[in-house]
C-alpha cells in the first residue's frame, strides 16, 4: 500500500493561524494571570507538613481528600476568596477545628495526600516544647482588646487550658494588686506555638481574641 | 507491504478494530476507575504520565519533578512513533466521548436509512438529485441545469465518479412518468455506479424545482455545480480554525503557570477532569464540582459533536500533536484504490478527513489511530501504515 502521507496541521497552517494562537494564548495566560494573580500574594494557612507555596500550588491536585479524613474537621477547601490560584487548596480553619497533630501525631491528611504535597512530619520524638522546630503551620497571636482578662478583667484561660503545647501559652499576672490586678492572663510565646490553632478553637470571644496567622510557617521542600 | 495483501492482512481486514478499541478501552476505565479506589494511585498512575502536568508544575513551582518529566517524556516520544493513539484507546474520557457518540448513533440510526433521490424535471432541462440519509442529514443543496444532451454526460460523470460531489448511493427511487424514458439510462448508471459502491434499490421521482439537492453528512462551501448552504437541521459543525484553540489553550496555560504560578492546566487536562469528576464514587465530595461541571460540559459537547473536547480543547491533545505530526505509525489513505464513497469522512472520529478534497487526511497530526475509518472502507484503501 503506497499510502500518500496526509498534510499536518503543521503544513497547512498560514501565518496569519500561528500569530493569532500566539495571540490568543497570551490573551489566555493574560486572562489567568489576572484571574490568579502572582502565588504567594496571600497567605494562607495549610494543613501541617504542607510544602512551599509556590510548589505547593503547583503540584496540589485539589482533589479534596485531606478534608474528608481529618478527624477534627479542621482542613476546609477554599473558594475564590484567595484568587483562582487559590481555588480548591486546602486550608487550616482552627475557629471550625483545630489540628491534633501535636496531640497524638496524627496524620491523617497527609497519608491522604495522593500529590505528596503533604509531606510526613516525624514528631514522635520530640518533647513538646521542641514541636515548633519540625511542626509550625502558624503562629498564634492576641488580641488584648478583646480578651477577657485583658479587657474585661475577667477571669478567662481556656486557650491555655486546651493548648496541647507545653511553653506556648504561659500564664502572667495573678499576684498583682489593684482592680484586676489579680487576674491571671495568658502570654502567647511565638516561638514555641505549632500553629495548631486549639487556642483560637477554644477562644469564647466573638470575634476570636486569638488568631492563627500564617507568618513563620515552615514549609518543607518538595521531593 | 506494495506487493499485494499478504495472508496476514487479508486475515486483519476481518476484524473491525472498533470493538476490539472499545473493548480496551473499557477495560482501561475499569482499571481507572479500580486504581482510584486504592489510596495514592490516581496521581501515580494517571498524572504522572501526562507531560502537560508534570511541564507546568514544574515551570508554576521552580521545581525539578525529575520522576514525572522523564515518564511523561517516555509518553511524549511514544506519540513520536504511534501520533495520538494514547486519545483513541487508552484516554478514560475519550472512552466517554466515544460512548456518548455510538449512543447518538444509534438513537439517529434506526428509521433513516441512506437515501439518495434520483429527481428529473423535465428531461431536456434540468435534474433534482437528492442524497441523504434523512431529514436529519439535510446539508447540501446543488443547483444543476444541464440540456439533455448532456444527461448522458451528467450520468457518466457520476458512474466514474468525475463529479467529485455524489459519490455514494444506497437507494435510487425510480417512480410515476418518467420511469419509461429514463429508466433504462438511470439503471445503466446504476449498475455502473454498483460495480464499485454499495446501494440497496432504485427509485426515481419526476421534479418540481430542476435542481440537485445533496445531502451530505458534513461541509458546505461552492462545488463546481452550485452552492451548498447549511440549511436548518444540518449536523453541527464546528468551524475548523477551532482546532487552533487547544494550543492556543496550551500556549496560554503554560505561560500562566511561568506568570502566576498557579497551574492551571490542572482543571483542564483529561487526566484530571474524570478521577475528580468521578470521586464522589468512593464518597470524596470536596473537590467535585469543578471536575462534574468540566465533565458536563464535555458530554454535552459530545452529543453536538464527535469528540469535541479532544478535537477543541484538550492541552494534553495539543501537547500530543506536536510529535505526532511526524509520526512513524499512522492512518494513510491511498488514493489509487479510494473510491471516494465518504464513508470515512461520515464515520472519523476526529473529522480530519477530507476525502473530497486534494489532501486526504487533513489533519494528520489530530489523527487518534482509532482506525474508524479503515473499518467502514469498503475499498480498503484507508488503514494503518508504516511512514
Amino acid at each position: 500500500m503506497s499510502g500518500k502521507r496526509g498534510n499536518t496541521a503543521f503544513d497547512s497552517v498560514s501565518r496569519r493561524h500561528f500569530l493569532a494562537t500566539l495571540g490568543a494564548g497570551t490573551a489566555i495566560s493574560l486572562a489567568g494571570v489576572t484571574l490568579g494573580g502572582k502565588t504567594g500574594r496571600t497567605e494562607v494557612l495549610r494543613p501541617p507538613g504542607a510544602i512551599e507555596e509556590r510548589a505547593f500550588l503547583s503540584l496540589c491536585a485539589r482533589c479534596g481528600r485531606c478534608v474528608p479524613v481529618c478527624p477534627n474537621s479542621a482542613l476546609q477547601l477554599q473558594g475564590l476568596e484567595n484568587g483562582m490560584d487559590n481555588l480548591m487548596t486546602p486550608k487550616l480553619v482552627p475557629a471550625l477545628g483545630h489540628c491534633i497533630m501535636p496531640l497524638n501525631g496524627c496524620q491523617n491528611c497527609i497519608e491522604a495526600c495522593p500529590a505528596k504535597v503533604l509531606q510526613p512530619l516525624d514528631i514522635s520524638e520530640l518533647p513538646t516544647q521542641e514541636l515548633s522546630r519540625v511542626l509550625k503551620i502558624g503562629t498564634a497571636t492576641l488580641d488584648t482588646s478583646r480578651c477577657i482578662p485583658y479587657s474585661l478583667k475577667q477571669p478567662c484561660l481556656a486557650c491555655w487550658e486546651i493548648c496541647p503545647v507545653v511553653g506556648a501559652i504561659t500564664i502572667h499576672g495573678g499576684t498583682g494588686k489593684g482592680k484586676g490586678g489579680g487576674i491571671r492572663k495568658p502570654v502567647f510565646n511565638p516561638e514555641v506555638c505549632v500553629g495548631c490553632g486549639a487556642c483560637e478553637f477554644a477562644c469564647p470571644t466573638s470575634p476570636k481574641s486569638v488568631r492563627v496567622l500564617p507568618a513563620g510557617s515552615k514549609r518543607t521542600e518538595w521531593n | 507491504m506494495d506487493d499485494g495483501p499478504g495472508t496476514l492482512r487479508v486475515l486483519l481486514s476481518t476484524i473491525k478494530f472498533g470493538y476490539l478499541r472499545h473493548v480496551i478501552q473499557a477495560q482501561i476505565f475499569i482499571l481507572v476507575l479500580y486504581s482510584m479506589t486504592e489510596h495514592d494511585l490516581p496521581v501515580n498512575v494517571l498524572w504522572r504520565i501526562d507531560p502537560v502536568l508534570s511541564i507546568s508544575a514544574a515551570v508554576a513551582g521552580h521545581i525539578f519533578p525529575l520522576r514525572f518529566l522523564f515518564i511523561s517524556s517516555l509518553f511524549l516520544l511514544a506519540s513520536l512513533i504511534f501520533g495520538r493513539a494514547y486519545c483513541g484507546w487508552i484516554c478514560p474520557l475519550g472512552f466517554v466521548q466515544d460512548m456518548i457518540s455510538s449512543a447518538k448513533s444509534l438513537i439517529q440510526r434506526t428509521g433513516t436509512g441512506m437515501k439518495v433521490l434520483y429527481e428529473f424535471s423535465h428531461p431536456g432541462s434540468s435534474v433534482h438529485l437528492v442524497i441523504g440519509r434523512g431529514k436529519d442529514d439535510v446539508i447540501g443543496h446543488v443547483l444543476y441545469k444541464k440540456a439533455e444532451s448532456s444527461m448522458h454526460g451528467l450520468l457518466g460523470d457520476l458512474g466514474t465518479g468525475r463529479s467529485g460531489e455524489i459519490m455514494q448511493i444506497n437507494e435510487i427511487w425510480l417512480t410515476s412518468a418518467y420511469r419509461g424514458r429514463l429508466e433504462g439510462k438511470v439503471l445503466e448508471f446504476a449498475e455502473k455506479f454498483a460495480r464499485s459502491r454499495e446501494f440497496t434499490h432504485v427509485v426515481a421521482q419526476p421534479s418540481r424545482h430542476g435542481e440537485i439537492t445533496l445531502y451530505r453528512n458534513s461541509g458546505y462551501g461552492e462545488s463546481p455545480q452550485g452552492t451548498y448552504y447549511h440549511p436548518l437541521g444540518g449536523r453541527f459543525q464546528t468551524p475548523e480554525v477551532f482546532r487552533f484553540a487547544k494550543y492556543a489553550l496550551l500556549i496560554g496555560g503554560l505561560m500562566t503557570s511561568v506568570a502566576a504560578g498557579w497551574n492551571f492546566l490542572e482543571w483542564l487536562t483529561p487526566m484530571s477532569v474524570l478521577p475528580r469528576a468521578l470521586s464522589p464514587l468512593w464518597g470524596i465530595i470536596e473537590g467535585t464540582i469543578m471536575g462534574v461541571s468540566i465533565l458536563i460540559l464535555v458530554v454535552l459537547l459530545a452529543i453536538m459533536e464527535k469528540r469535541w473536547w479532544c478535537r477543541y480543547i484538550c492541552p494534553l491533545g495539543a501537547i500530543l500533536s506536536l510529535p505526532s505530526a511526524r509520526k512513524i505509525l499512522g492512518v494513510r489513505l491511498d488514493e489509487k484504490k479510494c473510491i471516494r464513497c465518504l464513508k470515512c469522512e461520515r464515520a472519523c472520529t476526529m473529522g480530519i478527513i477530507d476525502v473530497r478534497g486534494q489532501s486526504g487526511l487533513r489533519w494528520d497530526s489530530e489523527c487518534i489511530s482509532c482506525l474508524a475509518c479503515r473499518d467502514v472502507c469498503p475499498a480498503d484503501a484507508i488503514g494503518l501504515n508504516w511512514t
